[in-house]
C-alpha cells in the first residue's frame, strides 16, 4: 500500500543517510557497518560486529545483520527484518533473546518472524498489544531514526556479546599411512560434533546473561 | 576573550550533530538541555534521554560537564530512552 510519495520518503532517507555518514566513523567503530544504502528501494542494511575473545586474538561475530525498509516512511516507522550478512535473505538472529533496558526479552516471535519489540519500529507499532501506542506519539524525538535504531539493536543485542569468552579448537584430520580414510572421516566428525557442543554451550552462556 | 572554562562540543541528537558551546562548570543537564533546544525538542523532559560517550558509557546529568571527563571537541551521543515491549 502506498500512502507516502516515494520521492518523500526518498529524500527524508537521504537526509538520514548524511547525517549518518558524519558519523561514520565512531560508528564504525562501535561496530556497525552500513552494508547497503539503497535509496531507490528505500531500504538499508546494517551488520553489527562483536568481538570475541579467541585465544591470543579477537575475532568480529555478526550479531546480527538487519535490513530496515523505508516505504511510506516517515508516517510510518521503518520496518525491521533480521538478515543473512552474506546473502541479505531473512533469517533469524543468532540470538534467541535481545535485551531492553528493563531487562525484558524485546525479540519477539510473530508467525513465524522475529522481530524487536521496540518503539520507533514498524513490527511493535502493528503489534495488537500496542493499538495505543502509536508511532506519531514518537515520531518527532528520533525514535525511528536509523542512529536510533542501530543503537538499540547494538544495546539490546550484540553487547550482550561483548566479553564473553569463546574457544575454538581448530584441528586438521591428515590422512596418514596408518591412518584409513574412514578413521580420518570419523575423526573429523568427532571434532566437528565438539565444536558444535561449544558453539551450544556458549551461545546458551550468552543468552543466559 | 575568550571564557577558559567554555569548551565545544558535538552532541548528536538522535543521529543529527548538534554544535553546543557549554561551560565545563555547569552540569551535564544544562549540556543536554541546550542540546534539546538546537534539535527542536526543547521541553522534553530530561529523563527521556540517554547521554553516552562514543564507548557507549553512559553519562549522568548531575554531574558538572568537567566532572563527566567531557573535554573540547569530544562527541556525546543522545538519543530517546528506549520504549519497549517485550516478556519477561
Amino acid at each position: 500500500m502506498q500512502l507516502v510519495d516515494p520521492s518523500v520518503s526518498r529524500a527524508k532517507l537521504g537526509r538520514e543517510l548524511d547525517t549518518w555518514r558524519q558519523n561514520e566513523q565512531e560508528y564504525r567503530r562501535k561496530g556497525w557497518i552500513l552494508l547497503k544504502a539503497d535509496l531507490d528501494a528505500l531500504v538499508v542494511e546494517v551488520a553489527f560486529l562483536a568481538l570475541l575473545p579467541l585465544g591470543n586474538t579477537q575475532v568480529p561475530l555478526v550479531v546480527p545483520a538487519i535490513r530496515l525498509s523505508y516505504d511510506n516512511y516517515d508516517l510510518w516507522p521503518p520496518s525491521l527484518t533480521f538478515i543473512d550478512v552474506f546473502s541479505g535473505s531473512p533469517m533469524r538472529p543468532p540470538l534467541s533473546v535481545a535485551v531492553g533496558d528493563g531487562g525484558r526479552n524485546i525479540l519477539i516471535d510473530r508467525d513465524g518472524k522475529p522481530f524487536l519489540c521496540l518503539k520507533g519500529v514498524r513490527e511493535y507499532h502493528e503489534h495488537p498489544d500496542h493499538d495505543g501506542d502509536r508511532w506519531e506519539l514518537y515520531r518527532s524525538a528520533g525514535f525511528g531514526t536509523l542512529a536510533v535504531v542501530c543503537d538499540r539493536v547494538h544495546t539490546s543485542m550484540t553487547s550482550l556479546v561483548a566479553g564473553v569468552g569463546f574457544q575454538m579448537q581448530v584441528a586438521i584430520a591428515s590422512v596418514g599411512p596408518n591412518v584409513s580414510p574412514e578413521d580420518a572421516r570419523q575423526s573429523a566428525a568427532q571434532i566437528r560434533a565438539q565444536y558444535d557442543t561449544n558453539v551450544a554451550t556458549h551461545a546458551a552462556a550468552i543468552e543466559r546473561r | 576573550m575568550t571564557n577558559p572554562n567554555s569548551i565545544d562540543v558535538i552532541v548528536v541528537v538522535s543521529g543529527e550533530n548538534v554544535p553546543v558551546d557549554v561551560n565545563t562548570h555547569q552540569k551535564v543537564a544544562a549540556l543536554v538541555r541546550e542540546a534539546l533546544h538546537k534539535s527542536g525538542n526543547e521541553g522534553q523532559p530530561l529523563e527521556n534521554w540517554i547521554l553516552k560517550f562514543d564507548s557507549g558509557t553512559e553519562i549522568s546529568f548531575n554531574i558538572s560537564v568537567a566532572d563527566a571527563g567531557i573535554t573540547d571537541g569530544a562527541k556525546l551521543f543522545l538519543n530517546p530512552k528506549a520504549g519497549e515491549g517485550g516478556e519477561r
